[in-house]
């Protein structure tokens, strides 16, 4: 009897897990976790389609998981005093995703992700992640620790993004602020 | 049994007299509440409430004023002095004459297993058995209508399935709401809603849906009866779609039996595979048959099949979908619409204002009883949102808000709102309301109390799980419908509350400490100016 994977391959069957799992794989926070575990999170995640322009999801809302951006490309935004600021541009190229710390924590997005492309993108929620972790109590602090390191990386890409594009005013501030600390220290 | 021998504190009935009927004037003389333990909760409260007077408990929590509104309502006995309701004493009161004349709203309202209309006329079914004041539908709707319990009520009516009277009255108007839907209002919702359409495979149906694409009123073509039945066998076997549908159900089985094996103790892993909790054990011995026998049995098939009717292609997350399932699938309900379930199809228009697309197929069936999914036909076997719907949606709660200010609109139009609210109020509360949100539960607690008009109105933090719209609508209420008619005592909170009422007593330590309005509290600047102040 064959296996559902070979099975896959003979009829040119499409199935949703393997898909999903493919996906998952390449995300450093499924990267070290048995392939049972890294299973049932495909086999929880949904897929979900965006059109060119499309909100995926908008600051100000009850957040609610993880998303991994399958294809299409996403732009982070940040609305402060009615002005949009873009934070980050992500593509399927490399793994790109967000929304992570939804995965532990329960907060209202701080950010926007639009649709620059049509979008396609896999989602695992907060309820799915933490049913299977309850089951797998010692993975946690491991992967709460990988959550976090993505969390810095993505804190520096975003720091390092707006400092190249930040206007001359801001580099005016930029180049005074050290100076005028400096003479305070002198003094 | 002697436990249960123990004469009641009150008598249900009054002897030898008519009910009181109250006016509404309460005085306390001297009242003292003592619990066993000795600890004394109330402490020589005396005041005096006219009738139609609007009084309010403030004072910090423990103070005694929850305790004071159950001493009023004859759900505690005083320890010492005397509560007097018109000149009677309350411990010489039956409690028919309380229900005749007191009304009282718990914070933790109890809600009974029944229909939301068995709740709201709980309590007026006690006071107006068999009586003319007994309320009438335009009654019950504008109590729903006060509380701001109407579109919760108007969305449980669009939820249920509809009598056979009952779609008689609706039918046009769906339809006409279906096509509108379908028309104008196409590109807004067409993200949300997959619309059933006869040619088009659907991604958010089951795989039953996507074949019979109808139903029949004798309910035969139900996943269970079609999954035994022997000339569905023979259609997907000629049609090719058999052997698909079986690798679909196996791989399903196969994939739930391997992945959910140490998870099966909760309902939450399965919301993704067509498989139920409860089945999980029987489908771990098909999949152990299918491994070591080379023939498939019979019963077996059968079981795989219903997981393959059952498959919901954007839903389920499992299972293999064979390449050319899609055609097979459309393939075999263009023969099963034509051969079994004798459906034309063709354009034509069967509603005559109906301004139908060109595209826009319209359908009639010449089996007994069977509906296909056609824009002008009303399916009977589906609630009336998916009626207005056509379609399904695709995902949640994002779609309600929309269409229900749509449904609003059209069904205040049309004249036809109280009929759905009507319906609404036949929805099931669950065991103990628990199918109803805190806030709907003490809404629907608060309409029942307005149910029944008796004089006096007693709340204890009645709005408090409110939000702050409800809570002012119903504070309006009190403060003008019911100014004049109705003595309110009223165990509030939130001070910003209290302007309204005629006398506010502060209460601390089981004591009145302050009495008097609103401006005569503020300006002594006391305890009262104190509590608002820490606000």
């Amino acid at each position: 009897m064959n296996s559902p994977r070979e099975s896959n391959q003979s009829t040119g069957s499409t199935s949703h897990i393997d898909d999903a799992l493919t996906t998952l794989r390449r995300l450093p926070v499924f990267k070290n976790i048995s392939l049972e575990m890294v299973k049932l999170y495909a086999y929880l995640s949904h897929r979900e389609e965006y059109k060119k322009g499309d909100i995926i999801l908008q600051q100000g809302t009850p957040s609610d998981g993880l998303r991994l951006i399958v294809e299409g490309s996403v732009s982070i935004t940040h609305t402060t005093d009615e002005r949009i600021i873009l934070l980050q541009k992500l593509s399927a190229d490399s793994v790109n995703f967000f929304g992570e710390l939804a995965l532990i924590s329960d907060f209202d997005w701080f950010f926007s992700a639009y649709a620059r492309t049509d979008v396609s993108i896999l989602s695992i929620s907060r309820e799915s992640f933490g049913k299977v972790i309850e089951r797998y109590p010692e993975t946690f602090i491991g992967t709460v620790g990988e959550i976090i390191k993505l969390r810095i990386e993505r804190f520096s890409d975003q720091t390092d993004y707006l400092i190249q594009h930040l206007t001359e005013d801001a580099l005016d501030l930029l180049s005074m602020k050290p100076v005028t600390i400096k003479k305070r220290a002198l003094n | 049994m002697a436990l249960f021998d123990l004469q009641p504190d009150y008598l249900l009935l009054p002897e030898g007299r008519e009910i009181v009927q109250l006016t509404g004037e309460i005085q306390l003389k001297n009242v003292d509440f003592t619990v066993g333990s000795g600890v004394k909760l109330l402490n020589r409260i005396n005041f005096h409430i006219k009738p139609g007077e609007q009084v309010a408990l403030v004072g910090f929590s423990g103070s005694g004023k929850s305790t004071l509104a159950l001493l009023i309502a004859q759900l505690y006995n005083v320890s010492s002095g005397s509560i007097l309701l018109d000149n009677h004493d309350i411990s010489t009161l039956s409690k028919a004459d309380i229900n005749h004349g007191l009304t009282m709203i718990a914070q933790h309202p109890f809600i009974f297993s029944g229909t939301i209309r068995d709740n709201l006329l709980y309590g007026a079914r006690a006071l107006y058995m068999d009586s003319d004041n007994f309320p009438t539908r335009e009654k019950i709707l504008q109590a729903i209508h006060n509380v701001g319990l109407e579109e919760d009520i108007m969305r449980f009516g669009l939820q249920s399935t509809l009598t056979r009277e009952q779609c008689a009255l609706f039918k046009e108007k769906v339809l006409r709401m279906r096509q509108i839907i379908g028309t104008e209002l196409h590109d807004q919702f067409a993200e949300e809603i997959e619309f059933y359409n006869i040619n088009d495979f659907l991604y958010y149906s089951t795989i039953r849906n996507n074949i019979i694409c109808g139903d029949s009123d004798d309910r035969k073509f139900t996943i269970e009866k079609l999954s035994k039945s022997k000339t569905f066998e023979k259609l997907i076997r000629e049609t090719g779609l058999a052997p698909l549908l079986l690798h679909l159900g196996r791989s399903i089985a196969e994939q739930t039996v391997e992945l959910l094996v140490n998870f099966s103790d909760d309902a939450f892993f399965f919301q993704n595979t067509p498989m139920l909790p409860a089945e999980f054990k029987q489908y771990q011995e098909v999949t152990k048959r299918l491994k070591k026998e080379t023939d498939i049995r019979e019963q077996d098939r059968q079981m795989l099949l219903l997981l393959a009717l059952r498959y919901i292609p954007k839903r389920h997350t499992i299972g293999e979908i064979p390449p050319d399932l899609e055609e097979k699938v459309l393939a075999t309900r263009h023969r099963f619409l034509k051969e079994i379930a004798c459906t034309t199809v063709g354009k034509k228009i069967s509603l005559a204002d109906m301004n139908l697309a060109n595209d826009e197929i319209c359908c009639t069936s010449e089996a007994k009883g069977f509906t296909p999914f056609c824009p002008g036909l009303y399916l009977s076997t589906h609630t009336l949102l998916d009626n207005i719907l056509f379609g399904t949606v695709k995902s949640g709660e994002r779609l309600t808000e929309k269409l229900q200010a749509l449904a609003f609109s059209v069904f205040s139009r049309e004249g036809l709102l109280d009929e759905i609210l009507d319906i609404g109020l036949d929805f099931d509360v669950g065991s103990k309301g628990d199918r109803l949100s805190g806030g709907q539960q003490q809404k629907l607690a608060i309409a029942r109390a307005f149910l029944r008009d008796t004089k006096i109105l007693i709340m204890d933090e009645a709005t408090a799980s409110l939000d702050n719209a409800s809570q002012a609508r119903i504070q309006n209420m009190v403060e003008h419908t019911f100014r004049g008619n109705k003595t309110i005592i009223s165990v509030i909170h939130r001070l910003d509350l209290t302007p309204s009422y005629d006398t506010i007593f502060v209460l601390k330590n089981g004591s009145i400490i302050e009495q008097g309005n609103y401006q005569e509290l503020m300006a002594r600047k006391g305890a009262f100016y104190e509590l608002a102040q820490g606000k």
